[in-house]
């Protein structure tokens, strides 16, 4: 999880990743802070609100802006699934004053032919001619579409939308405080899921408007950040303030050359600064 | 043709006053199996002018083969001033060949760190330096801790920097623990709660080494601590070491590490 950006990232950002002795297996964001302090608003999610590529990932922005105690559990990959099988981070969650539930995408779901394995960025197929095999979440799209056919695939969305909602109807109703979902991409709701150029559309990978609109009657407050076009990140050393390939060729042999140094999937700092700015607002 | 040398994939330099807990704090971190530590190369070779400061010479000096332990880890103490040069030395000699470079400064009450230091020279070393407590040993040590903090300050921002007191490491030693190897970074293997490093590490028989396995005896030093700042105060080293005890006790969750290391700066300048 955060290790793993920790060791491709590390030469551009320092995650200054710590551990909490009521998580002890979990890598977190740091800089480090009490999970446990009053008034705590602990924001949840993928990538994005780990902050991978970002120095100042919009949870602390909020808690700097409004001096309040707050806790990162975003992690590499994760859907609400990784949250729901952790009671620890549960527990917190049921006693934080306020969750922010980012946007997560619904290829990090287990159901229909997939089940999520690690942290819920890999899927192993469940069933078929590749069942028992484990493929990196948008590859594992890519070959249901190739191998199993269209119809398994269209078959396959519907299977973890209905998920993805279970889970999140399950999720808010293990948190008691206040509940915020922030959707953040590049996309309005619904504008995502154009399946001409992926199998998943676009981030937060198959996760339509409908879906969005049912999120109020389980006591979420929806938030859109969206930032279209949105600026293609240039990576940069820490140090030497040169340009940083993070994506080697050694680790990443299938990036095209021209975009081992760009961040052209994560949250930028253009997005992680609009995230904070509305949430404030709606947490004045 | 001649191989080139294998480099390490990363350099960590683990340094703090003496009777910092350093030894530990080291002897932990480089029992990972991934890491080839080196224990105080130049002050166990201050009497033969060991001075290599470019990694290649150094990798070569000590038989270092980064083949199956790519992390390479070295712990030094600033007992002497060019300990602190020659380390920081190298480590920019680590950097400017392109390896991934860290520092982790461990830092103690210098109070409790002067009363050990007393304490290991009157029972165990044989030292006649510092057994007494006098104004002059007290001026003299606080003194040298600041030359060479400060020293450690003003080139710390060029590597990515970990803060680690003490303290902090004996309340919760396995989270510790686990954020100090995430630097490299590598995830924590199980042996290293125990807290004790393999022997061929350790070398020779030192009572600086006796740490209990899975668990660390602290003795409580409060009253010696109050007694020492009371009676100098006075000095202008000691207030200086008034201010460092009381920032090194802050919660490094109220606190970054860059924050923390902004104030060390100041108050050590």
């Amino acid at each position: 999880m955060g290790l793993g950006y920790q060791k491709t990232d590390r030469n551009a950002f320092d995650y200054d990743l710590w551990f909490d002795v009521a998580l002890p297996t979990l890598a977190l964001r740091g800089p480090q802070c009490d999970l446990h302090a009053d008034n705590c608003i602990s924001f949840i999610g993928a990538a994005q609100t780990f902050g991978r590529f970002v120095n100042n990932p919009f949870p602390r922005q909020v808690g700097r802006f409004l001096e309040r105690p707050i806790a990162n559990l975003g992690f590499s990959g994760a859907g609400a699934e990784f949250y729901l099988q952790r009671p620890a981070l549960m527990a917190l969650l049921a006693k934080s004053d306020t969750v922010v539930v980012q946007s997560m995408s619904a290829r990090s779901v287990s159901a229909g032919v997939f089940k999520t394995a690690r942290n819920n960025g890999v899927l192993e197929f469940q069933a078929g001619p590749r069942k028992g095999e484990s493929f990196l979440a948008q590859e594992a799209y890519r070959i249901l579409k190739t191998e199993y056919g269209d119809d398994a695939l269209v078959a396959q969305r519907k299977a973890v939308q209905e998920k993805w909602l279970e889970q999140h109807r399950d999720l808010a109703s293990q948190i008691s405080g206040r509940k915020i979902f922030l959707w953040l991409s590049n996309e309005a709701p619904g504008d995502n899921l154009d399946y001409s150029r992926s199998a998943i559309g676009q981030f937060p990978h198959m996760v339509s408007a409908q879906m969005v609109s049912a999120l109020p009657e389980m006591g979420f407050e929806v938030i859109e950040c969206v930032l279209n076009p949105e600026p293609v990140q240039i990576l940069i050393n820490d140090h030497s303030h040169m340009v940083e390939r993070v994506f080697g060729a050694q680790n990443f042999p299938n990036r095209p050359d021209k975009l081992r140094a760009l961040n052209v999937y994560y949250a930028t700092p253009a997005l992680h600064d609009k995230a904070a700015r509305l949430l404030c607002k709606a947490l004045l | 043709m001649t191989q080139p040398l294998l480099l390490p994939e990363s350099f960590t330099l683990l340094i703090g006053p003496p009777r910092s807990g350093t030894t530990l704090i080291a002897n932990t971190f480089m029992s990972h199996s991934s890491v080839c530590g080196v224990h105080e190369p130049y002050q166990r070779g201050r009497n033969d002018a060991y001075e290599a400061t470019d990694i290649a010479a150094f990798q070569n000096d000590h038989d270092l083969d980064f083949t199956k332990t790519p992390n390479l880890a070295m712990k030094e103490t600033t007992t002497r001033l060019q300990n602190v040069e020659l380390s920081l030395d190298l480590a920019k000699s680590a950097q400017s060949s392109g390896i991934y470079t860290g520092l982790i400064l461990i830092l103690r009450c210098p109070f409790e760190a002067f009363l050990s230091q007393v304490e290991a020279s009157r029972a165990h070393w044989g030292e006649k330096k510092l057994t007494e407590i006098t104004e002059e040993s007290v001026a003299q040590f606080f003194s040298r801790q600041r030359t060479t903090l400060r020293l450690i300050c003003e080139n710390a921002r060029r590597f990515h920097v970990r803060i680690l007191s003490y303290d902090s490491f004996c309340a919760a030693p396995n989270t510790e623990t686990a954020r100090l190897m995430a630097l490299i970074p590598v995830a924590m293997e199980p042996h290293q709660k125990d807290l004790m490093p393999d022997e061929t590490i350790v070398g020779v028989a030192d009572p600086k080494f006796a740490s209990t396995r899975g668990g660390i005896k602290k003795t409580d030093r409060a009253l010696g601590v109050t007694e020492l700042m009371a009676t100098y105060r006075h000095l202008p080293s000691v207030k200086f070491a008034i201010a460092m005890r009381s920032l090194i006790a802050l919660d490094p969750k109220k606190m970054t590490d860059i924050e923390k290391l902004d104030a060390l700066t100041a108050l050590a300048l």
